[in-house]
């Protein structure tokens, strides 16, 4: 790909006091692909998805957000940048219905006299066609979440950080705790996503979570980048040994 | 595809409250002698109302997932405030809207110390609770605080007769409306639901859960002190046990209505129905003659049957 990246980090380093949990991580994204980031617990991965996110400042190293240097200060100044984050233990609020919950936060109203009353029919419709376009069926708008499976859930999420537009949505073991088939669906999903030219970053620890869908994957390890591959050039069973540290790779 | 209304009406998580109300509407109904005349319905609605104005308030804050327990307190501090500045003779108007503010600010004190400090409201408003009723146990046992003698039109508008109601009823019933407007079709509404439902995942999606929150106790105290005046303008006079125990009333009529308790979802319509329920059993067994000692026992015994009946007919949803 000779386009240029969405976001692109070099040698970003980051300690937690005497620990250097980043050491000169280099790290890019290009429009429309998804990346896989694993590696396994202590691997350094939240920590450089935190740093795009915004949560913190790297201690050293530059961003550049489509070519150009930037200073992510705050996770809403990252979000500006269409960088959505759907985390895991973030889901959606059970008490509330789906179109509720999908437009929350972001409600859309419409003024009656002095008043602004919430436009229910415009956001179930949005919601629907939403949820339809990444392959989502949700029969009712209206459904309780409750009513949801665990992936449905998941995906409802995925698709509200899309909509919201989204340009690479950063999920934070999306598949963990589903069922193979559903595991399935939400990946489904994701690769409708990607047709749309918004990019994903999986974070995993589990290469066979994102292996089918990665189009690249990078492995960090004790805070190093220690292989960066596009998928067909490697195995899962590669990429396993390179995490457990039976295989190096530069 | 087509609900018939018996479905319909069973979705709905006010339909164990609406469906206890009418069997004991039809019980009294036989067997209360003159419990279907007007009067009876009239004084019914009069019986409801303050505790109903509160309720109004009680209702956004438990759906947001916080409890007030000094309602019954401010309630008294409304009808003191009112009172006091009368009797100092400041203008009728301004005294009622100081009364008023009384309540709001002590909402504000309520909402910053439980989110600034993180203290749960149930904690933070019983002692609120305890602190204001001392306040005016020092203040307001010195003397009789009686408005007799004194006339004025604004009183009369507020909550005087008209026909077998009481003003304060029309004033119910418009709070009721707007309560339920306001949570079911408004941006403040959906938010106040999702601070209820998971306050975390509220604040993830860019909401204000801190400000949300004060914000519905100043309501709450806001309505709270204008029941009391309200009730003042009834009864003209005060005496400081006024509004002991209508918290836990409060809280009963609107979990019997079907808010739940620990926040997320709240129904006004729900609420009425409680408030309604709660003193047509009253007002049903004074009709009956069952002696007044047996009011709490009956009234407490029916509230654990109805909510052990609702949460069973809700989790057959």
């Amino acid at each position: 790909m000779s386009q240029v990246p969405i976001i692109e980090l070099k040698n970003i380093r980051k300690f937690y006091g005497k620990i250097e949990a980043l050491k000169g991580v280099d790290f890019l994204i290009y429009p429309g692909e998804i990346v896989g980031l694993v590696g396994d617990n202590g691997a350094g991965k939240s920590t450089l998805v935190k740093i795009m996110m915004g949560v913190f400042p790297p201690d050293a190293g530059e961003i550049f957000v489509e070519g150009k240097k930037v200073n992510l200060r705050s996770p809403s100044e990252s979000r500006k940048f269409g960088f959505e984050p759907v985390y895991q233990e973030t889901d959606l609020i059970s008490q509330l219905n789906i179109w509720r919950n999908f437009f929350l936060g972001k409600e859309i109203t419409k003024k009656f006299f002095i008043a602004k009353f919430l436009d229910k029919k415009k956001m179930r419709d949005i919601t629907s066609k939403a949820l339809d376009n990444i392959g989502i069926k949700i029969k009712n708008p209206d459904s309780d979440i409750m009513a949801l499976s665990g992936g449905e859930r998941r995906s409802v999420s995925i698709g509200r950080a899309w909509h919201f537009g989204g340009k690479i949505l950063i999920l934070d073991e999306p598949v963990t705790g589903l069922s193979v088939k559903e595991t399935e669906k939400v990946l489904e999903y994701l690769k409708k996503i990607k047709k749309t030219g918004c990019s994903v970053v999986i974070i995993t620890h589990n290469i066979y979570h994102v292996y089918d869908v990665a189009d690249r994957i990078a492995i960090l390890d004790r805070g190093t980048k220690v292989a960066e591959m596009r998928k067909e050039d490697c195995t899962p069973e590669e990429i396993m040994d390179i995490i457990r540290g039976k295989k190096k790779i530069v | 595809m087509r609900m018939s209304v018996l479905t319909w009406l069973k979705s709905k998580p006010e339909f164990g409250t609406f469906a206890s109300f009418l069997c004991i509407f039809i019980f009294f109904g036989v067997f209360a002698p003159r419990f279907l005349t007007i009067e009876s319905i009239g004084s019914m609605l009069n019986m409801a109302v303050e505790l109903g104005i509160v309720v109004v308030g009680v209702t956004l804050l438990m759906t947001g997932g916080e409890f007030d327990l000094s309602v019954g307190s401010v309630f008294a501090l409304g009808n003191f405030v009112f009172i006091y500045l009368i009797l100092q003779n400041f203008p009728i108007f301004l005294g009622f809207i100081l009364a008023i503010a009384s309540g709001v600010i002590i909402g504000i004190i309520n909402g910053w110390i439980t989110t600034r400090f993180a203290v749960p409201s149930f904690i933070v408003t019983l002692g609120m609770l305890w602190a204001i009723r001392g306040f005016l146990l020092f203040l307001a046992t010195k003397q009789w605080w009686t408005l007799y003698g004194i006339q004025s039109t604004f009183l009369d508008v507020l909550n005087g007769k008209t026909f077998i109601f009481y003003n304060a009823v029309f004033w119910f019933l418009v709070l009721v409306v707007i309560g339920h407007i306001v949570l079911e079709n408004t941006r403040f509404g959906n938010q106040i639901r999702a601070c209820g439902g998971d306050k975390l995942n509220a604040r993830f999606m860019g909401i204000n859960v801190n400000k949300l929150k004060i914000f519905t106790f100043m309501l709450t105290g806001g309505l709270a002190a204008f029941a009391g005046t309200t009730n003042l303008s009834r009864f003209r006079y005060f005496h400081w046990y006024l509004g002991v125990g209508m918290e836990l009333e409060a809280v009963a009529a609107v979990v019997l209505g079907g808010t739940l308790l620990t926040g997320g979802y709240g129904t006004l319509i729900g609420s009425l129905i409680g408030v309604l329920l709660l003193s047509m059993l009253r007002n049903g067994m004074i009709l009956l003659g069952i002696p007044g000692y047996w009011y709490q026992a009956i009234i407490g015994a029916f509230f654990i049957i109805a909510m052990a009946l609702n949460i069973k007919l809700r989790a057959k949803r």
